[in-house]
């Protein structure tokens, strides 16, 4: 092994890159501030909204599922989810927290899996004391109707979500697809 | 003789005896580190290797081939009517590939499958399906681009086209 013998400098030189690169790593995931919880919580909203096939990952049982959904949302809510798929024009609207559960629970039945991964997040700040945020992204759904058929749709997602009592709650939603005659 | 003499000590001078090479292993990694390195920056940066999945640019570029996205292009010039562009879609890995056809201010119409823009019917020919779609005028808000894939043999609300932001704007395929 002799030639992975380093001088002293040079191993020093090779902790300090080690140090820096985790001081980078810590930076960008780990940090706890505001934008970081934000983000957070935008990454457990699209994990509880993600499904399984049946026998496979995690799926959430009705009951605790009806709380925990609601829990993302404030009580007042303002949501329009639009589109067009497979010559299908479909809205999705909600004015209250109570319409986001219901709504949840009506359509989910009609996909048997489905996975949502986010990019382009960009998340500021409506307030000086941090409690009301705007978050732009953008959002690619992959996954299967009960009938079988694939689907695979990109949207432009813009947010608010508000602190209520120590927690991150979605009070707008929009998704808007990226592409469209409209 | 002197002569010869002379060529032989110029020959025996200019030959090399090389010690046996041991192989420097941290010299490989480093080489392959940096090798590897730099190609994952060129394909994240400048030639994204994309395949191509769907046929709505065809015969143009049909699915399942191939091509690089050369992201750059698009800090240095501006979309020229007709151009293919890639277009960043959603999510980390998905783009699109697409025709550029109508700029902000301008509108756009669909009669029996010609496209009009600003009123004035657009020779296509990359078009080579039939095509019988129908779209009413509509103006190209600002800060958007009107796109649609060459292949509109399916009914138009299949199809991915229409105004996307300009800031999607992605790149260009190579070929």
């Amino acid at each position: 092994m002799a030639g992975f013998h380093l001088s002293k400098q040079k191993w020093f030189a090779l902790v300090v890159v080690i140090l820096a690169t985790a001081d980078a790593i810590w930076f960008f995931y780990f940090r706890s501030d505001d934008a970081t919880a934000v983000r957070k919580r935008l990454r457990e909203a699209v994990a509880f909204a993600e499904k399984q096939p049946k026998g496979t990952g995690l799926n959430l049982q009705a009951a605790g599922a009806a709380h925990t959904l609601g829990e993302f949302f404030a009580m007042e809510t303002d949501i329009e989810i639009s589109g067009y798929s497979r010559g299908q024009t479909y809205t999705l609207t909600a004015a209250t927290r109570a319409q986001v559960v219901s709504s949840y629970f009506m359509l989910r039945p009609l996909i048997t899996s489905l996975s949502v991964s986010l990019a382009e997040i960009d998340v500021s700040f409506l307030d000086d004391a941090h409690d009301t945020a705007s978050v732009k992204c953008s959002a690619m759904a992959t996954g299967t109707t009960q009938n079988g058929d694939s689907f695979r749709e990109g949207r432009l997602i813009s947010a608010e979500l508000v602190r209520e009592d120590g927690e991150w709650r979605f009070r707008t939603l929009r998704a808007d697809p990226v592409i469209s005659f409209e | 003789m002197k002569k010869d003499t002379g060529e032989k000590e110029q020959e025996e001078s200019t030959t090399f005896v090389r010690p046996p090479r041991q192989r420097d292993w941290r010299l490989i990694c480093i080489r392959i580190g940096i090798i590897a390195g730099a190609t994952v920056m060129v394909c994240l940066f400048i030639l994204r290797p994309m395949v191509i999945s769907g046929g709505s640019m065809m015969p143009t570029y049909s699915s399942r081939g191939f091509t690089f996205a050369f992201l750059p292009y698009f800090k240095l010039y501006d979309p020229q009517r007709q151009q293919i562009v890639v277009l960043k879609h959603a999510g980390f890995n998905t783009f699109l590939l697409k025709r550029v056809l109508a700029f902000p201010g301008e509108t756009v119409e669909i009669h029996d499958g010609v496209l009009y823009v600003n009123g004035k019917a657009l020779d296509e020919p990359y078009v080579k399906y039939p095509c019988k779609w129908n779209l009413t005028r509509r103006e190209v808000p600002k800060g958007k681009i009107f796109v649609l894939g060459d292949n509109r043999s399916m009914p138009i609300q299949n199809h991915m086209g229409g105004m996307i932001d300009r800031d999607r704007l992605a790149g260009i395929p190579i070929w």
